[in-house]
């Protein structure tokens, strides 16, 4: 640890809360186990139980820790009000925020293959939010494509121009596309400050489904002001806009439970915490000193580039001296949930990857502060947990058929001249099962709780009690539900990047709903496998099949279940009886949110239009915005840009490949004479068609 | 039609007996070429005007004049390519990964 770091005023208070909190999930976790070793009939002797125990005591850590974080979070709350953590920046710094002046920050918002409309949708909310704060100046705002089909970035690039206008923002407003998009959203980031982070004090991460309010975005860089050693600020973004059954329900889990784990996850972190990628502010020249990220040259999955790259970020960002906080106190930082468990799922291949990277940091990389090599394990086993589930029960039924199958050993010790007799204790069992349930369940009932008894005032933002616990009772039986599907669909996913699967780099589906057909296909496997369990652990022993169950029962259910709870039908239904309401479906979210949902958004083109790249060439506007947009390119690129042109000119752009094509617009003198072409070009010229058939989808509706 | 001349796309003039022929297959009808070009400069010049201003001016009796919409069209096309502020003045930096802590960069703290 380097001096710096070793006067950290926050260190006695870590370390004292840190230690305590270890000491405690240890303590539970040794009961645990002592409990499980009195279950298994030979006491942990034979190598199948060992096994078993391997497997269990990450595994009940694991929910141990989950557990205590609430209740560290609970108590934090209690003990000051809800206010957060008297250690927080807010805490220390509210009084004097108001006199704080603004220092120049970019927003930056890396973009890859979003849904358009939704994400200038946010950004517009977004800027006038900050612009309503008076404070408007001190920002510039940046969309980051790295979007390579020409349908989406010109689109991109109408909706940025569209927002331009509206909002009066030419020249502080800019839209860059990355024409070789290097090391995913990383690379992108990275080659904004090359370019323009000198400029900037700070930048602010915003994702394509963010949305925060001008107060929250003012208020993180003052905070950055009255504390020079922030290196990094990360709000705790909350769901909004839900409207899928799925999506709904993750945004109730997120409003409800969610100020339990943050703040228990603060106070245990304090200066320490990690950036989650997205709605923080960041010192651009810290950053920009430590935080690059080099392609990994291990071997397999730690080879590449690093997938899950804001952990690490804040690792180094800490590791030169600064500090990282999670700021709960900070009102106004919004994302969106996936609107279904598929989605969910796609998303978490990705992330899996990318966690499992870490273990690269965490051991090899050096001056890593402790707190964040605990930070990764963290991560790492979030996801390394189900194949150990996984395993547990692997081990269990083969216990079991062992039993069934008369295979009984009197001696499993092989040293020992003493038989070792088989011993059940359902007793035994019934209480480690309830210790778990309750380990389980406990950050919950504390969260439903504290809202009912200590918090009412955020109670109206959840509808009535009744639906409150309705809603309540529906979301603990469905992640009963999909807990075992979640368990398997990871399982694949870390054996898939332990051999080194690629990942696809993909936007995210943020709006539709699941088939049946796609459902089916992809829970098959889960199916499939559910069935054979069952249908062993039926034969080997009734008692058995009685436990299997509950897994059993989700895996066979979980193509019906991704599909209801995908329907936006589902989702509006309960929403108008009341079910899963929150705070911002209740119109008692932040003004940001009202303002997103009331921004009109025209369509960029007539819905009979032809693609982006055809219409570009041809609107009289837009050929004109493309050719001042135009590269100037020189020497053999402007050749073949030219080149280019001339085919396009004289074949249309039916036989050309779109990427291809899209290289014209490149070449301002090209679009414009294509341009001038088309429209003056006689009705059997492939242009001319071209723009009778444009005039004519126009008129039709 | 005074606008019918060879600067239009028709192979010919059409007569009204042309218009509706009795064949074989029965009646067909042939729309006139001439009115179609006469009616494509305007659509073309119409439509053009509407997506570089939202806001078409019509006046169908003098816009079927194909000389008219062609050098009202002609003139649009020359309007020329605007100047756009994009992005700010590039200022080179570099993203770097430093083992060592280096000096905290810390601002003067700002007063009231």
């Amino acid at each position: 640890m380097n001096t710096k770091i070793a006067h950290d005023p926050f260190l006695r208070t870590a370390l004292i809360r840190r230690w305590m909190f270890m000491l405690l999930i240890m303590t539970q976790t040794a009961f645990g186990v002592w409990g499980m070793i009195w279950v298994l009939p030979y006491h942990g002797s034979p190598a199948i139980e060992q096994a078993i125990l391997a497997t269990f005591i990450p595994l009940y850590a694991f929910v141990a820790a989950g557990s205590w974080m609430a209740l560290f979070g609970f108590y934090i709350r209690r003990r000051y009000g809800g206010r957060g953590d008297a250690n927080s920046l807010l805490a220390r710094f509210g009084d004097q925020l108001p006199s704080v002046e603004l220092a120049t920050t970019a927003v930056a918002l890396p973009i890859y293959h979003e849904d358009v409309e939704r994400v200038f949708r946010g950004l517009q909310a977004t800027i006038e939010s900050v612009l309503a704060t008076g404070q408007g100046s001190a920002f510039e705002f940046f969309v980051l494509s790295d979007s390579r089909d020409p349908e989406v970035w010109l689109e991109e690039r109408a909706a940025w121009l569209r927002l331009c206008e509206v909002l009066d923002l030419h020249g502080r407003l800019h839209y860059r596309r990355r024409r070789v998009n290097l090391k995913a959203k990383t690379g992108n980031v990275s080659d904004f400050l090359r370019r323009w982070g000198k400029k900037f004090k700070y930048f602010i991460v915003l994702d394509a489904d963010s949305v925060m309010s001008g107060q929250a975005i003012v208020t993180l860089v003052r905070l950055m002001e009255c504390e020079p050693k922030a290196g990094m600020i990360q709000t705790v973004p909350k769901l909004f806009n839900a409207r899928s059954a799925f999506a709904r329900m993750q945004q109730f889990v997120t409003h409800l439970y969610g100020p339990l784990f943050s703040e228990g996850l603060a106070a245990l972190q304090l200066n320490e915490a990690v950036f989650w990628g997205h709605n923080a502010i960041i010192r651009t020249e810290a950053f920009m000193a430590h935080c690059g990220l080099r392609s990994m040259r291990g071997l397999g999955l730690w080879r590449g580039t690093v997938l899950s790259h804001d952990f690490v970020e804040a690792s180094f960002i800490r590791r030169a001296g600064y500090e990282v906080w999670l700021e709960t106190g900070i009102e106004g930082s919004y994302e969106e949930s996936p609107p279904s468990l598929d989605d969910e799922l796609i998303r978490d291949k990705r992330w899996s990857k990318g966690n499992l990277q870490h273990l690269r940091f965490l051991g090899f990389e050096r001056g890593i502060a402790t707190a964040h090599r605990m930070a990764f394990l963290n991560g790492i086993f979030a996801y390394l947990a189900s194949p150990v589930w996984f395993l547990f029960l692997l081990f269990s039924t083969i216990e079991v058929a062992q039993f069934a199958a008369g295979d009984i050993n009197y001696f499993p010790d092989a040293h020992s001249l003493y038989p070792n007799w088989p011993q059940w204790h359902p007793q035994w069992a019934i209480i480690l099962v309830t210790s778990t349930l309750v380990t389980l369940f406990l950050p919950k009932l504390l969260a439903l709780f504290e809202l009912l008894i200590f918090d009412r005032k955020r109670l109206p933002g959840f509808g009535s009690t009744g639906r409150l616990l309705q809603g309540f009772l529906l979301e603990n039986m469905f992640s009963i539900l999909l807990a075992p599907i979640r368990m398997l669909a990871h399982s694949a996913y870390v054996v898939q990047a332990v051999i080194n699967v690629s990942v696809a780099w993909a936007g995210q589906n943020r709006s539709s709903e699941i088939g049946w057909g796609q459902a089916f296909i992809r829970h098959a496997p889960g199916m499939i496998l559910a069935l054979t369990w069952s249908g062993i652990a039926l034969s080997l022993d009734a008692n058995f099949f009685y436990w299997t169950i509950p897994i059993s029962l989700s895996l066979l259910l979980a193509a019906p279940i991704t599909v209801w709870l995908s329907r936006f039908t589902l989702g509006d239904y309960w929403r108008d009886q009341g079910i899963w309401s929150t705070p911002p479906e209740q119109g008692l979210g932040c003004p940001v949110l009202v303002q997103f949902s009331a921004i009109d958004m025209p369509a960029l083109k007539p819905t009979n239009a032809p693609g982006w790249l055809e219409w570009t060439l041809l609107h009289p506007n837009q050929a004109r915005i493309a050719a001042a947009l135009a590269a100037h390119r020189t020497g053999a690129a402007k050749q073949a840009s030219t080149d280019l042109g001339a085919r396009i000119l004289s074949e249309g752009l039916d036989l050309i490949p779109r990427r291809q094509a899209a290289r014209v617009l490149d070449d301002a003198d090209a679009v414009m004479r294509i341009h001038q072409h088309a429209w003056q070009a006689p009705p059997d010229d492939v242009w001319g068609r071209t723009i009778d058939t444009l005039t004519r989808s126009i008129c039709v509706r | 039609m005074s606008d019918i001349t060879p600067e239009t796309y028709s192979d010919r003039i059409q007569s009204p007996d042309d218009i509706v022929q009795i064949t074989a297959a029965g009646l067909t009808c042939q729309y006139p070429n001439a009115i179609c070009d006469q009616l494509r400069w305007l659509q073309r010049r119409v439509f053009y005007q509407f997506m570089q201003t939202g806001c078409p001016t019509i006046d169908l009796e003098a816009d079927l004049s194909i000389e008219r919409n062609q050098a009202d069209l002609t003139e649009r096309l020359a309007v020329p390519v605007p100047v756009l502020r994009t992005m700010p003045v590039i200022v080179r930096g570099s993203v770097r990964h430093r083992h060592k802590a280096g000096d905290l960069v810390i601002p003067p703290m700002v007063s009231e």
